[in-house]
């Protein structure tokens, strides 16, 4: 999961930057509204969590602009903006979720999951393909009765294969979605990445493979072999 | 609680009465007036035809047997209308009885002689019987000619039909005028309904008025003229209050957004360092220090505003020497006005004596100078100058991004050009805190944005 942190208080930012990425989500983030916004257009953030008072665009408007771009990335307000009239305008806008400042960093945390789950439709924390089941929830993963023990990394790919169970996924969107900024991974990362997920969820030599390769094109997830 | 609808019934009610009764009063006598009139009338008629019998020969009364008719058939005969009956006694001139009608039976009428006269023209008399009948009676005199000597006479009418004709009349009166006055009261009642509905409306309107409302106006075109200036002055009062309400809720934001932020940032780095502690950096503590210390500012300001706002009258008046101060805040910012390179002009006397309160004259000097070193573009002028007329003390520099509204606002506590409020070095509570003081103090601070973008800051007396 891939998400977008617009905060201007660099003391807040960083920690909160620092929390996402232990939970496992790829982060975006600047303190500035026109970068961020600029940022959201360019990307396709599973979730952008955006303060409203920020230099140079209003969080508010940032959020109006994204939608009249036909943004439909849920968006979680974090502002210091208490007020019930402030939540339902926030609300009516268009933002998918409001939270008040200060907040429990756990609080956001299951806050941007659930977002990120109403994004891919799916209610159950649980993501299931063949006999491999994937526990958002407890960042848990289990192939028949074995527990596989998986990176950060390689546990927001698999992640992402499995909420696109059948959908061919291109490198770039793996790029885009797995990787933030900073790690921009070259090409090839992202198939050793692939590669080494294949070894890790093949708990025996009878484990089919659930990952599949669609030359030149991308890979895909199927408890059928292709 | 007075109504003015109780205040109208009690004052128009009985002026309605008072109304009716004198009207009514009037209308009594001038009916009976018209009936003693009347009467009166008919006994002058009565008076002639009895003068005009007594000089007449008896048998110059025409019709059959006049020559046998009584004196008072002969009357009669006269008579346009014989239905009333009539009394008379007739008296020679040494005022013994000639002759008296026979329905006077035992009872005597009054002989009033022209000469006895004491009341003018007044020739009509009220008497009565021993049967206490009410009479009206007329005397006068019945000249004989030179053969036979003057008698005099009275003649007089039973009062009875008059007096039941009045008794009529009034109970008519009395009857009409209490209608008339009910009457009045259900008009007034309804008048006063109906005047009074627009400031029931209005006072619908007012309760309905919430914080959440408090953009709607009254409509001042419906109502009376009378409560026009009201609801002008209500909507006035409202428009203010919203601008408060405004205003206070800007402060809240701002204050929510200076104190929550820094808090949320210490929060979510503690929490962070406990749950990943590997994740923890020296920085973080960095970082928490830095947004404690934020809070400290911001808690700080707003106690001194608090406490200046509180103080009240308690203030230590004596001489202070402005130049000092303004010299010892120019000094404490040295630092940032070489870094900034800033050049600093001050315009004061040596000494520059007024009479203040030392510890809040500094508050507002050191404030003014802070804002405009902090502010002022790098390399530009700030200046200071207390000889100027008009004011105790002016600093002024220069302030490109400043607009109009910026003026208007910038007192205003926690405010801040930045909207975003990123800057953690500023609070936006030291113009704030300077006004309020200077307040204190009965001086006006006082902002005015030049054409060529240079911001004064002006405190005088008022």
């Amino acid at each position: 999961m891939k998400l977008l942190l617009v905060e201007d208080s660099e003391a807040l930012r960083r920690p909160v930057v620092k929390a996402l990425k232990a939970s496992g989500f790829a982060v975006d983030s600047t303190g500035d509204g026109k970068e961020g916004l600029w940022m959201a257009l360019e990307h396709d953030y599973d979730v952008i969590i955006l303060d409203i008072m920020l230099p140079s665009l209003d969080g508010r408007e940032v959020l109006k602009r994204l939608r009249e771009a036909n943004s439909d990335s849920p968006v979680l307000f974090l502002t210091a903006k208490d007020s019930i009239e402030d939540r339902v305008a926030g609300l009516r806008l268009g933002a998918d979720d409001y939270l008040v400042k200060s907040f429990a960093i756990e609080e956001l945390i299951a806050r941007v999951e659930a977002l990120s789950r109403r994004k891919y439709q799916i209610r159950s924390p649980k993501l299931s393909v063949g006999d491999l089941t994937l526990d958002r929830s407890t960042k848990s993963v289990k192939r028949g009765e074995h527990n596989i023990s998986l990176s950060t990394q390689l546990f927001s790919l698999l992640e992402y294969l499995m909420l696109n169970k059948g959908t061919v996924i291109s490198r770039t969107q793996i790029e885009q979605h797995i990787y933030d900024e900073q790690v921009a991974p070259m090409s090839n990362v992202v198939d050793t990445a692939v590669c080494a997920l294949r070894k890790t969820i093949s708990v025996s030599k009878d484990s089919p493979s659930l990952i599949h390769t669609r030359r030149g094109m991308g890979y895909f997830m199927s408890a059928e072999n292709s | 609680m007075r109504s003015i609808r109780n205040q109208l019934l009690i004052w128009l009610l009985p002026s309605f009465i008072l109304i009716a009764i004198l009207a009514s009063s009037a209308l009594y006598f001038s009916e009976k007036l018209r009936l003693e009139t009347n009467l009166d009338n008919e006994l002058s008629k009565l008076a002639r035809a009895v003068k005009l019998v007594h000089n007449m020969p008896r048998n110059r009364l025409g019709g059959p047997g006049g020559g046998r008719l009584s004196t008072t058939e002969r009357i009669n005969f006269l008579r346009d209308d014989e239905s009333s009956e009539f009394y008379l006694q007739i008296w020679d001139e040494t005022e013994q009885v000639v002759s008296k009608s026979k329905n006077l039976d035992k009872e005597e009428l009054m002989l009033v002689r022209a000469q006895t006269q004491t009341s003018g023209n007044k020739t009509h008399y009220d008497s009565s019987f021993s049967s206490g009948e009410n009479i009206r009676l007329y005397s006068f005199t019945i000249l004989a000619g030179p053969l036979s000597s003057d008698k005099y006479a009275t003649v007089a009418m039973s009062k009875s039909l008059v007096n039941r004709q009045l008794h009529h009349f009034t109970v008519k009166v009395i009857i009409g005028s209490a209608f008339c006055c009910l009457l009045l009261s259900v008009i007034l009642i309804f008048v006063i309904k109906r005047t009074l509905t627009p400031v029931h409306k209005l006072a619908e309107q007012l309760i309905c008025i919430e914080a959440g409302s408090l953009d709607y106006r009254l409509d001042s075109d419906v109502v009376p003229a009378e409560i026009s200036p009201l609801v002008e002055r209500l909507n006035q009062l409202l428009a203010r209050l919203a601008q408060s309400f405004v205003k206070e809720r800007q402060f809240s934001n701002d204050l929510a957004h200076e104190l929550r932020t820094p808090l949320a940032a210490i929060r979510t780095t503690s929490e962070v360092a406990l749950k990943w502690p590997e994740q923890s950096t020296i920085e973080d503590h960095q970082y928490i220090a830095e947004s404690a210390e934020q809070l400290h500012n911001t808690i700080d300001s707003l106690l001194s505003l608090a406490r200046i706002e509180s103080a009240g009258q308690e203030f230590a008046f004596e001489c202070v020497d402005i130049a000092t101060i303004v010299t010892e805040c120019i000094s404490l910012k040295a630092e940032q006005i070489k870094k900034r390179r800033l050049r600093v002009t001050l315009s004061a006397n040596n000494p520059h004596i007024i009479k203040s309160d030392p510890y809040l004259l500094r508050i507002i000097i050191s404030n003014l100078i802070n804002n405009a070193v902090e502010y002022a573009p790098t390399n530009t002028e700030v200046s200071i100058n207390a000889n100027l007329k008009d004011s105790l003390l002016t600093v002024s520099n220069s302030a490109p991004n400043l607009n109009d509204n910026d003026i208007k606002a910038m007192f205003d506590r926690l405010w801040r050009k930045d909207g975003s409020r990123t800057d953690k070095t500023h609070v936006g509570l030291g113009l704030s805190i300077a006004y309020t003081a200077s307040q204190a103090l009965s001086l006006n601070l006082i902002a005015t944005l030049s054409n060529d973008k240079l911001l004064h800051l002006s405190l005088m007396k008022r």
